[in-house]
Formats: C-alpha cells, sequence, structure tokens
C-alpha cells in the first residue's frame, strides 16, 4: 500500500460504497477513501504548507472535515468520481486558508530584500530542467501570504475579490502579494537553476 | 508573455504532482478521527439502549410477581379497638374484612404444653365447626361453637393462671365472604386466679359478664400466628372483638400488633384507592428504522395528552404527539408504485424525513404502588398522519452506471389509523399528590405500511412525561 496512490483503483461503484461506508463512520471505508485521496489531497496542501509536517496537518484536518459532512455529500454531477474530487479539493483549499488565517498573526511577513539583484531571466529551458517537484518545493519557500494568494490566484485560479474575503486582506495587498510571490518564486529558482548548473558542471 | 509561461509551468507542476501514500500520515488521521469521530462509542450507545429496554420490561415483569404475589397471602385483620359486630342488627359496620391468617391451614399449636387444638379453620358458608381443647387436668375442657358474626369470649385456665381467649370472627363482605377463626397463642402473663371458663356461645359469650378474674385479661390480638411453637394454650382471636380489659394476651403482642396494623393498612388502602383523571405532557427521543436497517437519526417527539387512572391500578391514556422520523429504507422495503419504478429504475435505497402526529391510545397496569412511586406496564396502539413526507431517493438509470439522486415531497396524503402497536413499561415518581414524573422506555411495532412507500417501520424510544392531576386535593392541614 505504501508508496501508491489509488486514485485510479476506486471505481464509481467502489467510491459509492465506501462513501456510505463513511456515512456510517466505518474506519474500514474511511482507510480506503483517505488512501485512495491521499495523493490527489497532498498535492493541495502541500503547496499550502511551509513543511511536511504542516501539509500533514492540513491534509488530516481536511479529512476529519469529509468523514464529518460525507453523510451530506451527494454528487453534484453524473460522474462520482470527480465530482468528489472536486468536493475534496474545495475542503482541502479552504482548510489551508484556515491554517494560514489561523498562523497568520505568529508569523513575519518577510519583505523583499532591499538589495536590488540582478535576476536574469528565467527562460524555458532553464524551467524545464527543474523537475515539478522542486518547483512545488520552491513554492513552499515562499513566505506564508505570498504563498496563500499565489496558489489561490494562480492555480485555484480565483479572482483577487475572492481572494480579499477569504484572507480578510484588501484586494491591492492581495495584488501586491502575488506579484512580490512571482519575483521571489523566481529568485528561487534561480537559485535552484544556479545549483543545478553547477552540478552539472562537477 | 514569459509571466503566463512561468505562471503555465508552475500549474503543469501542480497537477503533476501526486506525493505517495504514507502510512503514518494515517496513523495521525486514525487519532483524530477515534478522538472527533469515536466508532465504537455508537455501538456501545446503540448496545446500551438496546439492553436497557428488554431489562426494563424484566424488572417490571418481575415486579409484578413479586408485588401481586404478596396481596394475595391471607392476613389477619385484628383490630381489639373495633367494635364487636351486632349480628341482629345486621349492621354491616365490621369493617374487619382481612382475612384472618392461617385461613385453610390447620393450626396446631400442640407445643409445650401437649395441648393438641382441634382445626378451626374456616369452612366454606357461614357456620364454624366446633373447636374442642383439651387441656392438662384439673382444667375444664372448652368446647366452642360460633356463628356468624358474633363475638365470642372464652376464658380458659391452665396452671393456675387465667388466661383469655378470644375468637376473633372475620367480618367479611356483606355478600362475599364467611367468617373465619383461628387459633392464636395466648399470652401468659396476666396472673389470674383460677377461675370459670364461659362457654361459647352466642347469646352466652354476650352476656357473659366477666368476673374479676376477667379484669386482668385482654383480647388478644390476633395474628397470623397460627402453629407457632408456643408453649401456652391457643387463643382464637376474633376482630370484632373489644374487651375491657387492655392486658395483651398474646404471646408477642408488639408483633401481632404490628402485623395486624400492617394488615389493617393495607386493607385500608386497598379500599381508599381512588381514580382520577390527569393531564400530561411528554417529551421523547425517538429512533426509527425498518427491517434490518440501520437506526435512523433520533429525533425528539413531543406533545401533550390525556389520562383516566381507575382505582390507581388501571390507566388508559391518549394525546397528541409530533414529531420527525428519519430513516433510511432498503429497495425492499419500500413499496412503489408501479408509476414509481419507472421514474427511478434500479432504487438503491430511500432516505425518509417525515413529519408525522400521532395518536396513542394506551392501557396501562400499574403495580408495586408505593407511597412515592410506582412501575407499570402498558400495552396499545397507535395512529399516524403524515404531515410531510421528505424522500430521497437513490437510483441509477442503469445498473452499471452511477448513482444518482432525487428529492420528492408529498404532504398531508397519507394516514394510518390503528398502524402502530406499542409496548412499554415504566417508573412513576410522585412529586406531591398530584404531580408525577414518569419514564417509560417504549417500543412500537408496525402493524401496517405507512407513508408514500407503505414502509413498515419500528420505533424505539424513552418517554419522560409530567402528570398533573388538576383535582388532586393538598395536604390536610
Amino acid at each position: 500500500m505504501t508508496g501508491q496512490s489509488y486514485t485510479h483503483l476506486l471505481s464509481a461503484e467502489e467510491l459509492t460504497y465506501h462513501v456510505e461506508g463513511c456515512g456510517r463512520n466505518s474506519r474500514e471505508s474511511q482507510k480506503v477513501i483517505y488512501s485512495s485521496f491521499y495523493g490527489y489531497a497532498m498535492a493541495i496542501c502541500d503547496r499550502y504548507a511551509g513543511s511536511q509536517d504542516d501539509a500533514v496537518e492540513i491534509l488530516n484536518d481536511g479529512f476529519l472535515k469529509v468523514f464529518r459532512e460525507i453523510h451530506h455529500y451527494s454528487p453534484a454531477y453524473s460522474d462520482v468520481i470527480s465530482s468528489f474530487k472536486g468536493w475534496l479539493r474545495k475542503i482541502m483549499v479552504y482548510t489551508s486558508i484556515d491554517h494560514f488565517r489561523k498562523n497568520q498573526k505568529h508569523q513575519v511577513i518577510t519583505q523583499l530584500d532591499n538589495v536590488v539583484y540582478h535576476v536574469p531571466a528565467v527562460d524555458d529551458d532553464a524551467l524545464d530542467k527543474i523537475s515539478y517537484e522542486e518547483i512545488i518545493r520552491s513554492v513552499q519557500l515562499l513566505s506564508p501570504g505570498y504563498r496563500t494568494v499565489f496558489n489561490l490566484f494562480i492555480i485555484e485560479g480565483w479572482s483577487h475579490d475572492e481572494i480579499a474575503e477569504h484572507l480578510g486582506i484588501s484586494t491591492g495587498t492581495s495584488k501586491s502579494n502575488l506579484s512580490k510571490a512571482r519575483r521571489q518564486l523566481q529568485k528561487i529558482l534561480f537559485k535552484y537553476n544556479e545549483i543545478q548548473k553547477a552540478r552539472n558542471a562537477v | 508573455m514569459l509571466s503566463d509561461e512561468f505562471d503555465k509551468k508552475i500549474k503543469e507542476a501542480a497537477d503533476q504532482h501526486h506525493p505517495p501514500y504514507d502510512e503514518k500520515a494515517w496513523t495521525g488521521m486514525k487519532k483524530l478521527l477515534d478522538k472527533h469521530l469515536p466508532e465504537e462509542k455508537d455501538r456501545k450507545r446503540r448496545f446500551i439502549f438496546i439492553l436497557l429496554f428488554p431489562l426494563l420490561l424484566a424488572g417490571g415483569w418481575y415486579l409484578t410477581n413479586r408485588f401481586t404475589g404478596s396481596g394475595n397471602k391471607p392476613t389477619v385483620a385484628v383490630n381489639s379497638t373495633q367494635p364487636p359486630a351486632d349480628n341482629n342488627s345486621g349492621n354491616p359496620s365490621a369493617k374487619s374484612d382481612t382475612p384472618l391468617a392461617g385461613t385453610g391451614q390447620p393450626a396446631d399449636n400442640s407445643a409445650g404444653t401437649g395441648q393438641p387444638v382441634a382445626n378451626t379453620t374456616a369452612a366454606a358458608g357461614n357456620e364454624i365447626p366446633p373447636v374442642t381443647q383439651t387441656t392438662p387436668a384439673g382444667q375444664q375442657p372448652i368446647t366452642l361453637s360460633g356463628r356468624d358474626r358474633e363475638p365470642e369470649l372464652l376464658m380458659s385456665v391452665s396452671g393456675g393462671q387465667k388466661k383469655q381467649k378470644t375468637r376473633r370472627t372475620e367480618t367479611e363482605n356483606a355478600t362475599n365472604k364467611s367468617r373465619e377463626k383461628t387459633i392464636l397463642p395466648a399470652k401468659d402473663d396476666s396472673p389470674a386466679p383460677v377461675g370459670n371458663i364461659p362457654l361459647a356461645d352466642d347469646k352466652d359469650a354476650r352476656n357473659a359478664k366477666p368476673t374479676a378474674a376477667d379484669d386482668k385479661t385482654s383480647a388478644a390480638p390476633a395474628t397470623g400466628n397460627t402453629g407457632s411453637p408456643d408453649s401456652k394454650p391457643p387463643v382464637i382471636a376474633d376482630n370484632n372483638t373489644r374487651t375491657s380489659n387492655p392486658a395483651p394476651a398474646a404471646s408477642t403482642p408488639e408483633e401481632e400488633k404490628k402485623n395486624s396494623n400492617s394488615t389493617a393498612q393495607q386493607q385500608k388502602k386497598k379500599n381508599n384507592r381512588k381514580s382520577f383523571f390527569f393531564l400530561a405532557l411528554s417529551a421523547a427521543p425517538d429512533v426509527s428504522f425498518t427491517g434490518n436497517d440501520k437506526p435512523g437519526q433520533m429525533k425528539l417527539v413531543g406533545g401533550a395528552g390525556i389520562g383516566y387512572t381507575y382505582k390507581e391500578r388501571f390507566t388508559l391514556r391518549t394525546g397528541f404527539y409530533s414529531g420527525r422520523k428519519v430513516y433510511t429504507a432498503s429497495p425492499s422495503e419500500y413499496h412503489g408504485t408501479q408509476a414509481f419504478y419507472t421514474y427511478y429504475p434500479n432504487l438503491q435505497k430511500v432516505e425518509a424525513d417525515c413529519k408525522v402526529y400521532e395518536w396513542p391510545l394506551l392501557l396501562s397496569y400499574n403495580f408495586g404502588l408505593q407511597r412515592k412511586h410506582s412501575w407499570f406496564a402498558s400495552a396499545g396502539v397507535s395512529s399516524l398522519i403524515m404531515k410531510r413526507e421528505t424522500y430521497n431517493y437513490f437510483y441509477k438509470y442503469n445498473p452499471a452506471g452511477p448513482t444518482v439522486n432525487k428529492k420528492y415531497t408529498v404532504k398531508d396524503q397519507n394516514k394510518h389509523f390503528f398502524s402502530l402497536a406499542t409496548i412499554s413499561a415504566g417508573y412513576q415518581y410522585h412529586i406531591t399528590k398530584g404531580i408525577s414524573l414518569t419514564a417509560e422506555p417504549y417500543f412500537k411495532i408496525p402493524l401496517t405500511g405507512v407513508g408514500a412507500g407503505k414502509v413498515k417501520l419500528n420505533s424505539m424510544g424513552v418517554s419522560f412525561t409530567l402528570s398533573v392531576n388538576p383535582f388532586a386535593k393538598g395536604p390536610k392541614k
């Protein structure tokens, strides 16, 4: 079971069966759902968390909400699996936002360095050489506020108004944070690229 | 634009990112679930609930046998202060209708003194057979004969001491009971000179004047202690007897008095049981389920009622109650019309949420009556009015396809009279004379199917009722 994602192994009937089982608080069904959608949900939580432990914490809190409310869940459309994934995704994103808001007051929002870096353009070739995993790890290195806005705008496709409403900030701050997040991410990816070049040279 | 390419790349990275499953993460998840959504508690709660109800019924059955069994034991009504019954006047004033102890049982008080006593138990009818009591040498034999409702005084002398026997007769209901008498041990603590012993006879007994020796004797309070291993000659007790000599003649007067008082009290209580109306307010957590399906959500049922209690023994109750029945039915439990299955083919399950009005009619038997509390068992029928029925049908268009669902609501369409049978048992605590609290676990069994799907719906719960007798009199001041 370890090292595998079971998303593709569950058929629509199996998913329906185990959703019902989760409604009855069956541990067996809960484990099947958890393990089947672990990869999908963790991919979301990874981007919002600063560390692996934080990501697991967000993931488990999100699944707890899922299992609490699953008896109210009914598929919105005929594709049962896609419908469930969409519902799960929404819960994971909101749980991530909750974590951010809860930890916001404890974090110092880092400012961009005053020193001006000459950041060369990260061309396509450079990005191609960096794996998806490293890109995600780079996103994790962003400041929490920048990271959350970046994820919600770029990956979830939210508008700045929606982001502002959910995070309790202004629209202008959302835009500013996004711009800063992009620049910070470019810096990080540049460093990755430089490290990669150095490795290749050796 | 570069930033667009950059964003696109980030999105691709996000879509392609699938961390591998980690069992450790599930360990943490399980701990969270055990803390916030414990699995065992549901089972425990259900188990305790299912176990409690039969235990209460079993307890009620046991108490029924115990308390009704004790009421059947014959007791002796002895009241030395009661006036003698006047047989000639036909006065049914004698209220000592408690049967004498040892009714139907032979009395054998031959221990110690070697004085066998013939059986004096009451025969059927109005006549009391004669009794011959042999006494030690030197003493006069005593022959007793009796008549209905006639107090008799007997004096016996034994061993230089004067003893007094009284024969008590039982005065029963004028239409049914016959008088009985029993032989009681006499208390041998009143010294009296040897003297003549008046015979037990109608007129003679009444007209017999007490001698000096008699002054120191008194009627023995009758008890149920026939055949007690007492060394003293027995005394025939008459509960109508009144004597002018207060000295006790029984061997254990305090005990006999206690027994007689309690017997008299019991009889008095029995006669004083009242009938009354009462109003009731009830609330009950209720769970519904069909066949072997899991129980639905627990919902509160509440309402008001009225009842009539007869002689504190039988109670008839009715009322009006409102509540919700939430349950899940499998396709085999739900019986739709033919047209129904064209709309909902391949039905998987039905989730129902129905608002119902209920009219119960229950008959209760009260037992274990105490001053402050009592137990009861009930049975009856209920009628259901389906006020609003909301069904969520889960079905498939084809067996291999996904499950979809659709809701359907029915209002004020279905009425089912006497569709549920109810059995229950409970405990009632009397706060005051007119106010009481009741806890009553119940179980409702369907006699017919109810609702749009003619579902055979079971229910169970615990009803808590506040009853008020508006006509109850307060305590005397």
